[in-house]
């Protein structure tokens, strides 16, 4: 029998590393994963579902099941996931005992520790956007669907200068917080910028006779917000910003909104600026070209059913540096970036194909924890397997 | 040591009780954590400096315009793509359409309640985008398509045919401010490019 711990910090670690917890947390995580995939085909969607239930700042859930809110609340995934990494740790790596024999057990708790940490680092350092490519065009940027920036630039004889960016982590104390505003100071410009009334949905009308009562008109129009889709990408944000001249403190208002396609403008001090709010823009390392996009729908429907795009990845000067075929499930890696096809078009009069490109750290962890885990268990299998034969062997020579 | 050997269910209630005491203490553990990591509100002040490169996705428009300073760009909407305001009123947008000069200038005339036939060769001519374009002038009660009603208005339109496309600059707004701003309407039509 092991001896108890008398230490009160090596009390934690055995009560942080016990059997007990890692129960718990392989069945809170079934349990959230369950109700969560139940919840996602909702009105809550996938984004919003996922942000509920796994996210850094979901300390507890109240899961709803069929629209209807359970009495029971339950931990946030994130959170599980962390004690269950702790518990990996101290459980499995500190607690467990050494040698040769538990060697293979060893190699498999390390695995599923990179798997719970590579699943942290792509939570908080994977970054996710879309390029969206008609064939023939060469495409150097993308950008997210869901997280979204303001962008101050300068424009000199109509020509948009590098912006200044606002991004959507600096706006994320506002955003669908209409009652809060943020100022931001920007000292690269002669004013500072304050944005309030951050709706994450929203529909812009232009005021025709009298706009509705309650309603902020700027400069003719109005932003109406309305209850967010489930599909977050769908979304139309909008927010006000405020910019406050320094030197004079004369302010000037804008209604941003995620559905303009351009920038609005203002003119301080005898310089136009130009502002809006969109998806955060990717400046990526390398250009693609489309050269030609392949697929087919279900019948009667304009759902793509198969889809595939030859593509060549050009350098900064634009000449080519490799050719690729990218798809479905099998994405292009180059250079940190990773290119998976996500839609295909043909209703425009070019073939359009939109990829999704992610940048992940710990891209190929998973795969190689689940392959490390693997061996390390058959290996195990096989010294048990082996055990066991030699003890059976022997026993029967004894008995003979 | 002898082990002692509990029934089943003594085993299960003794599992269940120590889960329960461990989650507890567990749990007091984060509840510091979740106070230390909540206080953040995000919504104090803070300085930007962030900034990106241009990229293709700054292209947004097939046409290249210079617009001038004291004016500002609003939302475009289905029949302005480029839209445009000046002092309280004053509008000036660019539309890219089918059709031809004579029929929509006669519309816009119209809207000031003229509906004299227009000669397109007896408008003034302006170089636009390679084209001769035309310029129409006129004032009075303006009714737009909107509801919108402007006594003492001036319209200042340009159109011009290129590309199999009728491209129209049109402002609208009070008379005087119309006047006022035709060096810089003349200036904006000139600067119109396709990309």
């Amino acid at each position: 029998m092991s001896k108890k711990p008398t230490n009160p910090i090596t009390k934690i670690f055995a009560l942080i590393g016990g059997f007990q917890v890692a129960i718990v947390c392989m069945v809170l995580l079934l349990i959230l994963t369950w109700l969560s995939t139940l919840e996602q085909t909702g009105p809550g969607g996938l984004y919003w579902t996922l942000e509920k239930y796994f996210s850094f700042g979901a300390y507890y859930v109240r899961p709803t099941l069929y629209g209807n809110d359970l009495p029971i609340y339950l931990p946030g995934g994130y959170w599980v996931c962390a004690i269950f990494t702790l518990n990996l740790l101290f459980g499995g790596l500190m607690r467990m005992r050494k040698g040769w024999k538990h060697a293979p057990i060893l190699v498999s708790h390390f695995s599923m520790l990179m798997l719970m940490i590579g699943g942290a680092m792509t939570y908080h350092q994977s970054r996710e956007a879309y390029m969206l490519l008609a064939v023939g065009e060469t495409g150097d940027s993308a950008f997210s669907l869901t997280e979204l920036s303001i962008e101050i630039a300068e424009v000199k004889e109509g020509q948009k200068q590098e912006p200044l960016v606002i991004s959507s982590e600096l706006l994320a104390g506002v955003r669908g917080k209409p009652t809060r505003q943020r100022e931001f100071l920007l000292p690269n410009f002669p004013f500072d910028a304050t944005v309030s009334e951050y709706h994450i949905h929203n529909e812009l009308f232009p005021v025709q006779g009298n706009a509705p009562e309650g309603v902020h008109v700027v400069d003719g129009y109005y932003a109406m917000p309305t209850e967010p889709t489930g599909a977050e990408e769908t979304n139309l944000s909008a927010c006000i910003i405020t910019l406050k001249e320094r030197s004079s403190g004369k302010q000037h208002e804008l209604l941003l909104f995620e559905g303009i396609s351009h920038d609005l403008t203002v003119t301080i001090e005898d310089k136009i600026y130009g502002l809006r709010l969109h998806g955060e823009i990717w400046n990526t390392p390398f250009r693609v070209r489309l050269d030609d996009s392949r697929g087919e729908k279900h019948p009667g429907t304009g759902m793509a059913m198969i889809y595939e795009s030859d593509v060549t990845v050009l350098d900064e000067n634009g000449s080519a540096e490799r050719k690729f075929k990218i798809e479905m499930n099998k994405p292009l890696r180059y250079k940190d970036l990773t290119f998976y096809q996500t839609s295909w078009n043909d209703a425009g009069p070019k073939v359009e194909s939109g990829f999704t490109v992610k940048t992940n750290p710990s891209d190929q962890w998973p795969k190689y924890a689940i392959y490390t885990c693997g061996v390390a268990l058959f290996v195990h299998f096989i010294i048990k397997l082996f055990g066991f034969v030699s003890n059976s062997i022997a026993r029967s020579k004894n008995e003979q | 040591m002898a082990k002692c050997r509990l029934p089943l269910h003594l085993k299960v209630h003794n599992a269940i009780a120590t889960t329960v005491m461990n989650l507890r203490k567990l749990a007091l553990g984060l509840v510091p954590m979740i106070a230390l990591t909540s206080c953040d509100e995000n919504t104090n002040p803070v300085e930007v400096s962030e900034t990106r490169k241009l990229t293709s996705y700054d292209d947004e428009s097939n046409l290249a315009v210079a617009m001038p300073k004291n004016w500002r760009r609003v939302p475009s909407t289905r029949f302005r793509d480029y839209n445009c305001k000046f002092n309280e009123i004053g509008e000036v947008y660019i539309s890219i359409g089918s059709g031809d000069i004579k029929s929509n200038a006669e519309r816009w005339l119209k809207q000031f309640g003229d509906t004299r036939e227009v000669v397109v060769s007896e408008l003034e001519k302006l170089d636009v985008m390679g084209s001769k374009a035309v310029i129409l002038e006129a004032e009075g009660t303006f009714a737009g398509m909107r509801g919108v009603t402007i006594e003492d208005a001036g319209l200042l339109g340009l159109l011009v045919e290129t590309r199999g496309n009728l491209i129209t600059v049109k402002m609208i707004g009070k008379k005087e401010e119309v006047q006022a701003q035709r060096e810089n309407f003349i200036a904006f039509s000139k600067s119109i490019q396709w990309k």
